[in-house]
């Protein structure tokens, strides 16, 4: 199978695929979790790994990120011993940014500490609401309490961390929402996403919208929310650096910014993606065959399932399909033409603040953004979508709101 | 073959009474098939009719039973084809009255019994699905004696079991009339279907009532005096099986290098040219299309393909029409005539199944006289084309009477229902202690909207509709127009009643509402009359449409969603400034009740 050579990569992506209950509104690759499942998942994750070495080059890691899934059922031991499997494999600069995602249900204090002691140095932390009924709603096992508690040791612990919020809800009104921000703001957490509650194919969510029993908030209030959070965030004195993204100065999300800035990343993990700047090679979204695949005894799976001492239906019964036979494909292999790139260059450069600049298209491409998109970007102007500013462009307010309908100029035929 | 060794019959039946599967079952006993792999209903050819349960076009076979010959005609099901129906009758003289033993008599049990007697066929009555649980022969045989079918004639039978099929094969050789033998006389043949095959041309389905007809014969077709050759003569069995001759009595088919079906009518007579009979036989008329709709290809590049396609399907179907049209929104397509709202479906199916097309499709209209003040007389079934409404002295629009039978509880929805669709009462009957006839003079542009949808849903699918065209008579009608951010579509003007236009224009741009996209700037939706508005409704601007997370595994997923969305974009009809999704254009049918 081809595979991906990766130059000058800065960020790794690990994909922990377990979780305790499932969102209804979540379509990340997850499976519920077990202990006996991270055991083998452990195993497996190492050996794509020591893969992934032999296809590096000339790696300097500025960022990690664990996410999920939700990271935090995961023993802080077994992540301790990933971040040190990490640096000694990579290179990695001693000031990285090593974020993982945790849920206030699933955490405490003694493993937020020991977190900490095992190498992160940044929490993502999924508070979603401060509203009971919207945190049930959503499928989140914790409470409006339970999340204060959480971020307030998080803050305790931890200088750098991000809070999570998620808008337009079904009847959740203006004012629920202003709630949700004034507490969230109440921790002056150094880093906040926003993100309105978004529809996704094979979700729960999904089926019982196309039944028509979920009513998501008008295209007005949605509106509303985001323009009421873009105010009362810039007032607290935060940055609005990208659409869905905030931060106070010094604590923007290097990692995300990687993926913006259309750098190359590393992945590891069944669902993860890794991209090489020409290509996008995806694992497959399968626990059981990434199981089969990474199998460190070179044993066959059900051996291999023995020796773990583990049962369980779920696995035997993909096991028992193929016995004997390891997996021999594991990942996608996309890779993008030139048009495909510039496009999704410009919308992924459009989505932050400082916008896309020209000179650094050109770098990418060797091609003038400014030709080729000519009349676009004159259209975009007029229409007040974009500005254009010291050989950049950015999205406007209003950009920001209907960006969708920006990004779809850049697309090429 | 000796006509008192013919017997020539049909099998009449509500939809779904089994009538199929009975003649199947009657092929197998007999041994006119015996492939045991046939499939199920081989009468009905096409795929459209066996998945619709319909019969579309008649066929016939030959039966030999006991040195008799049986001729089976299987007549089109549905009300839109009923002149069809009626030439297939003329073409029997007996009937097998097939009635569900659990659903008993039904709205087209009593209209295929009027035909039958019109046509003064022997009924033999067949309470068939006698295996069902719920079959309730005893309160069929009720109601047979309530329409005046003597119960005790009726056999008991189940078509699927192969029960008493022998019972009713008996009954057709004893109680079937034998066909008059005017063997003698000049040749008269009745063309009761028409087929298109590439090679031999059209096929004339025939039965032989005086006269005999063989190869090489001079035929005259007598409505339009065309002659031909004859190239074959022969019978079905249901393959096409040459014979010598076709003489007095018999049916098969004629084969004499005809190219249009247009020359080959159903009801004609074929006579011989050098000994032609007198009189032509009654009955014929030459079928118009009552509705019209236009198709047009959602992607332009295709026009030549659907043209191509409408030929096509033409050569088998002369009641169905088309010529090309242009429309400002929808570019070029063709305005197509049918003889009802199941032929429409069926013809857009087809060409959609079969040519594999893409169509936009206008809501269908009928045809429409309009007289001017200036003494004009126009004849006009596009919406679009209408004069302006100063120009305008009368309108006349088709009218028809409609037979509802439904079960008595129903009866105050359905009534409801014909009022609100201009209506008139005209009769209301009991068929038994809680079935009704219910008989309506109705504008016949009400019943090709959702009508039939709204009564089935009104009646929990109980009601069964029929309906004949009474003629032409004058009615407050006006055009209803649509503008589209201040432009007028035309592909989506209907003619309304005056007094209806308030409520269908509020209906409509509020459907259009839902329909329409948000684009980046407000769009007005209007309806107007004569110039003047009359609703309006603003599809406001896009608000918000953003991506909101966009991380590592998200980007190619993203991208992807938003090529989709531009593809879509490429499906919609682009009028103006404002992109129109292809249902757009169908919604005019719809009548929401709630808008």
């Amino acid at each position: 199978m081809p595979d991906l050579k990766f130059e000058n990569a800065n960020a790794l992506y690990i994909h922990l695929p377990f979780c305790s209950s499932k969102c209804p509104y979540c379509d990340f690759y997850s499976v519920k979790y077990t202990k006996q499942r991270v055991d083998l998942y452990w195993a497996a994750l190492f050996m794509e790994l020591e893969e992934l070495t032999q296809k590096v080059n000339n790696d300097l890691l500025q960022t990690i990120y664990l996410g999920g899934g939700t990271p935090s059922l995961v023993d802080p031991f077994f992540i301790g011993e990933l971040i040190k499997k990490i640096k000694n494999s990579f290179r990695v600069i001693p000031a990285a940014e090593i974020t993982m995602e945790i849920n206030p249900a699933s955490i405490t204090e003694e493993k937020i500490t020991a977190l900490k002691r095992a190498g992160i140095n940044r929490l993502s932390v999924g508070i979603q609401s401060f509203n009971d009924q919207h945190l049930k709603f959503l499928g989140r096992r914790s409470s409006s309490e339970n999340n204060k508690r959480i971020l307030t040791l998080v803050d305790q612990y931890f200088d750098s961390y991000s809070a999570d919020l998620i808008f337009a809800l079904p009847e959740q009104s203006l004012n629920e929402f202003e709630i949700d921000i004034e507490e969230l703001l109440k921790f002056n957490p150094p880093h906040i996403s926003l993100y309105n509650l978004e529809i996704h194919e094979n979700t729960p969510f999904y089926q019982r919208y196309n039944q028509g029993e979920l009513k998501l908030p008008t295209e007005e209030l949605d509106a509303e929310m985001y323009e009421l959070a873009l105010e009362k965030l810039k007032t607290a004195g935060y940055q609005h650096y990208e659409i869905s993204n905030f931060a106070r100065r010094g604590y923007r999300a290097r990692h995300n910014y990687i993926y913006w800035l259309y750098q190359p990343y590393l992945a590891l993990g069944p669902g993860a993606a890794a991209f090489d700047g020409n290509c996008r090679s995806q694992n497959l979204a399968d626990l059981n065959l990434y199981l089969r695949y990474y199998n460190p005894k070179n044993s066959t799976f059900v051996e291999f399932m023995d020796n773990a001492g583990g049962k369980n239906s779920e696995l035997e019964g993909r096991a028992m399909k193929n016995p004997k036979t390891k997996a021999t494909k594991i990942r996608e292999l996309n890779c993008l033409s030139k048009k495909e790139r510039m496009a999704e260059y410009s919308f992924l450069a459009l989505r932050t603040a400082k916008g896309l600049f020209y000179h650094k298209f050109y770098q990418q491409f060797n091609v003038d953004f400014k030709s080729l998109y000519k009349e676009e970007i004159a259209e975009l102007k007029e229409n007040k979508l974009i500005k254009e500013g010291n050989e950049r462009i950015y999205l406007t307010n209003r950009g920001k709101e209907v960006a969708n309908k920006v990004f779809l100029k850049f697309l090429l035929d | 073959m000796q006509t008192d060794k013919i017997r020539n019959f049909c099998i009449i039946a509500h939809i779904d009474h089994g009538k199929s599967t009975l003649a199947d079952r009657m092929l197998e006993y007999t041994g006119t098939i015996t492939d045991r792999k046939m499939q199920e209903q081989v009468l009905d050819k096409m795929d459209l009719e066996r998945e619709r349960g319909i019969t579309i076009k008649a066929q016939a076979v030959t039966i030999e039973h006991q040195g008799y010959e049986l001729n089976l005609i299987d007549t089109p099901g549905h009300v839109d084809f009923a002149y069809e129906v009626s030439r297939s009758l003329a073409a029997c003289e007996g009937a097998l009255l097939v009635i569900d033993a659990a659903q008993g008599v039904e709205a087209q049990t009593m209209a295929n019994i009027y035909l039958a007697l019109e046509h003064d066929l022997e009924i033999i009555p067949v309470i068939n699905k006698i295996d069902l649980p719920s079959a309730n022969p005893q309160r069929v045989k009720e109601q047979l004696l309530d329409i005046g079918i003597d119960p005790d004639e009726a056999i008991l039978a189940s078509a699927k079991e192969g029960t008493n099929i022998d019972q009713i094969l008996e009954a057709i050789i004893k109680r079937v009339p034998e066909p008059y033998n005017g063997i003698n006389q000049p040749l008269k043949a009745l063309i009761f279907d028409t087929l298109y095959d590439s090679y031999q041309g059209v096929i004339a389905y025939v039965r032989v009532m005086e006269g005999s007809v063989k190869k090489g014969d001079k035929i005259l077709l007598m409505s339009n005096q065309k002659s031909y050759e004859v190239d074959e003569v022969g019978f079905f069995d249901p393959a096409m099986q040459k014979k010598e001759e076709l003489s007095s009595g018999e049916v098969g088919y004629i084969i004499s290098g005809i190219k249009d079906v247009r020359n080959c009518r159903v009801g004609d007579t074929i006579t011989l040219k050098n000994n032609p009979a007198e009189k032509a036989l009654p009955g014929y008329q030459k079928v118009q299309p009552m509705v019209f709709s236009g198709l047009y290809p959602t992607d332009n590049a295709d026009y030549e393909i659907l043209k191509e396609a409408l030929e096509k399907l033409q050569l088998n179907d002369a009641s169905f029409t088309f010529e090309p049209e242009t429309s400002e929104a929808l570019g070029f397509g063709f305005r197509c005539g049918f003889l009802g709202l199941l032929h429409m479906e069926v013809i857009q199916e087809r060409l959609e199944r079969e040519y594999d097309l893409d169509l936009v499709i206008t809501a269908p209209s009928v045809e429409y006289q309009i007289i001017k003040k200036n003494g004009e007389e126009l004849k006009i079934e596009n919406p679009a084309a209408f004069p302006d409404q100063s120009e305008i002295d009368k309108i006349k629009e088709p009218f028809v009477t409609a037979e509802i039978h439904l079960p008595e509880e129903y009866v105050g929805q359905a009534m409801e229902l014909c009022q609100d669709n201009r209506g008139d009462f005209k009769d209301m009957q009991y068929i038994d202690q809680d079935r009704v006839t219910l008989k309506y003079e109705m504008p016949l542009s009400e019943i090709i909207t959702e009508f039939f949808n709204q009564l089935k849903s009104k009646t929990r699918g109980y009601a069964t509709l029929d309906y004949e065209l009474e003629g032409y008579k004058e009615s407050k009608l006006v055009k209803l127009d649509i503008l589209v951010n201040k432009e007028v579509v035309d592909a989506l003007s209907i003619i309304v009643h005056d007094e209806d236009s308030y409520q269908r224009g509020n209906a409509l741009v509020r459907r259009l509402k839902e329909v329409i996209p948000r684009h980046m700037f407000k769009v007005p939706i209007q309806a107007s009359v004569g110039g003047k508005i009359i609703a309006r409704v603003n599809i406001p601007a896009v608000r918000k449409d953003v991506l909101q997370k966009c991380y590592g595994g998200d980007v190619s997923r993203k991208r992807k969603l938003l090529e989709k969305q531009k593809e879509g974009k490429k499906r919609m009809k682009q009028v103006g400034s404002v992109e129109i999704p292809q249902e757009a254009f169908m919604t005019v049918l719809e009548r929401n009740e709630n808008a």
